[in-house]
């Protein structure tokens, strides 16, 4: 029992992890809060269950084109809204990033209706047994998944040129753009970036659980709280927040009241933050 | 129609108090507050459940959820007003989703099914009930707080404030026991939400956790954003706007059925085409609160004075 839900929450917060990835980046890189990150994993789980529902295009291919729908709605979102904002007090960007989320919010419901829609794909997966306990293979390769997305974009940050430009421009904008680096391509990338990862999140929870127009909402907000717990900027703190919501939801959820399932993390969030400020992995300033 | 007309007038003024309350935290403080409608919604449940529940009278409710919301408040504010910006709006998002939860685990409060059957107020022994009566009351709260908000934002504290929301540091240097006036302002702005709260739910009679959600906070930051942080007048223009655009995008085509009925005028588009208009209005609403910002970043009325 206790097994089974720490790799559901483990499944649930590989989920955060990726979602919080993208707030972090953006927050690294602009020092805003992208409200509409939740909205990206929504277009992200529509794009899949559409192309698999309507046009019956296999799922992979599917995968695959909702990351690049998820990365045109990113790229697109940061020319419209953000680009013109830059260098304001952050409550600006912050409030145009929740008008952006309730465009896209409405455009889904206009596009494909209010309703819920289930996964067009049925997979007939059997249960892995582990130490005692039935695991449902899904959340199995949901981690996979993550784990593989995760470990590409830390290789990707780390070792190409583009990813230490991406670096150069979040740590210090200006001598970045002295050093010849384009910062403004860089804030285009980190948004593409910060897309896909959360695009993959929403066709990985599309699967097990139902498409809506207001999908985006509970999962951006506890990502965002990831990304805060880890220490915002910091892509090991993303990782370790979001998969500490993820069990900690679930633990809590199992061991003192289903009810208060979505209270369990922020109720963390609160302490850690009034502990230790600058959240688990996040450098003093 | 003149019901609706003061229906709707009545409403936003709840919004400019809430509105206004906010301010004083966001625009003259420069602190965060992402949960504000919790405070909204402490001060609606704490004085539905004394009229509804304890039979107490409604001035002695109004006053208690001023005071509730407002130690909460500062309860709120002593342990998270040393984290600064995304921090601190994170801490205050945090509590208002937990407050719409406990609320909804609460059974004496009714869960989600809120509290209904609230009484009218009952004010020197005349119960409110035509929507004038209610109109009267809510714009006289109304005009209170908008001369409080004067009164104390140029007094000595709303000085303190404004030099703690332009440099905090340097308003330390000169003496200013920045942590005391934040919190003042932090309790100030949760008491004045709580006193809304009370006329909201004291108006409509009936009050459930979830018009008190994030959504309910977001809204209201809307107001304050776009009216301009630090300027009362934007304030209570953000309120009326931000609260009757979507009602006039969704009482439009009853204007339009009532324009071409009683006034005798023809429009170019017919019936069918304002009703579909009305589909688009949260499409419309989103766009415009962009382009807004776009435009302009220092809200309706603020002072080009953003960072």
């Amino acid at each position: 029992m206790f097994f089974q839900q720490l790799i559901n929450g483990l499944a649930a917060g590989s989920i955060y992890a990726m979602v919080a990835l993208g707030y972090t980046m953006i927050y690294g890189i602009l020092g805003i809060i992208n409200f509409a990150q939740g909205e990206i994993y929504m277009a992200g789980a529509y794009a899949a269950v559409m192309l698999i529902g309507a046009l019956h295009i296999g799922f992979f291919p599917a995968f695959a084109v909702a990351l690049i729908v998820a990365a045109a709605v990113g790229m697109l979102m940061e020319r419209l809204a953000f680009r013109p904002l830059r260098n304001l007090n952050p409550l600006v960007p912050l409030i145009a990033a929740i008008g952006v989320s309730i465009c896209l919010k409405d455009l889904a419901r206009l596009l494909f209706g209010p309703d819920k829609r289930p996964f067009p794909l049925k997979f007939e997966l059997e249960p892995f047994h582990l130490f005692g306990s039935q695991i449902p293979a899904l959340e199995i390769y949901v981690l996979i998944t993550a784990g593989i997305l995760m470990t590409a974009l830390y290789l990707f940050i780390n070792k190409t040129k583009y990813g230490k430009a991406i670096i150069a421009s979040a740590t210090d904008g200006e001598t970045a753009r002295l050093m010849g680096i384009n910062v403004d391509t860089m804030i285009t990338l980190t948004f593409i970036i910060g897309s896909i990862l959360s695009g993959a999140a929403g066709v990985m929870m599309a699967i097990e659980y139902n498409t809506y127009p207001d999908m985006g909402f509970l999962p951006g907000l506890k990502a965002f709280s990831a990304a805060i717990l880890g220490g915002v900027g910091s892509i090991p703190g993303a990782i370790i927040g979001g998969l500490i919501i993820g069990v900690a939801e679930n633990l809590g959820a199992a061991y003192i009241m289903s009810g208060l399932k979505d209270a369990v993390a922020f109720a963390i969030l609160i302490i850690v933050l009034i502990v230790k400020p600058s959240g688990i992995m996040g450098k003093r300033s | 129609m003149i019901d609706l007309i003061l229906h709707l007038l009545l409403f936003a003024s709840i919004y400019v108090v809430l509105t206004l309350s906010l301010n004083l935290i966001i625009g003259f403080t420069g602190q965060v507050s992402l949960g504000h409608a919790a405070f909204f919604g402490i001060g609606a449940y704490m004085g539905s459940v004394m009229v509804t529940y304890m039979d107490l009278p409604y001035i002695l409710s109004f006053f208690a959820a001023f005071c509730a919301a407002g130690i909460v408040g500062v309860l709120l504010g002593i342990p998270t007003l040393r984290l600064k910006d995304d921090y601190l709006a994170i801490v205050t998002l945090g509590f208002g989703v937990i407050v719409t939860i406990v609320i909804l685990n609460i059974d004496y409060l009714g869960g989600p099914d809120g509290i209904f059957g609230i009484p009218s107020p009952v004010i020197a022994g005349n119960k409110l009930a035509t929507k004038l009566e209610f109109f009267i009351f809510n714009w006289s709260v109304m005009a209170v707080t908008i001369l409080f908000m004067y009164r104390i934002t140029r007094s000595r504290v709303g000085r303190a404030l404004k030099a703690i929301r332009d440099d905090e540091v340097t308003a330390q240097v000169m003496g200013i026991n920045t942590t005391k006036y934040k919190i003042l302002a932090f309790g100030l702005g949760a008491a004045f939400a709580g006193a809304a709260g009370s006329l909201y739910g004291s108006y409509i009679h009936y009050i459930q956790p979830h018009d008190f959600g994030l959504s309910a906070s977001i809204l209201v930051l809307c107001m304050v954003v776009i009216g301009g942080m630090g300027s009362i007048p934007g304030s209570i223009i953000g309120a009326f706007l931000l609260f009757l655009l979507p009602e006039f995008f969704r009482y439009l085509p009853t204007i339009y059925k009532f324009a071409a009925e009683h006034l005798n005028l023809t429009f170019v588009a017919d019936y069918q085409n304002i009703s579909a208009i009305a589909d688009y209005q949260n499409l419309m609403y989103g766009a415009a609160l962009v382009l807004l910002l776009i435009v302009r970043p220092q809200g309706l009325m603020g002072k080009y004075r953003v960072k």
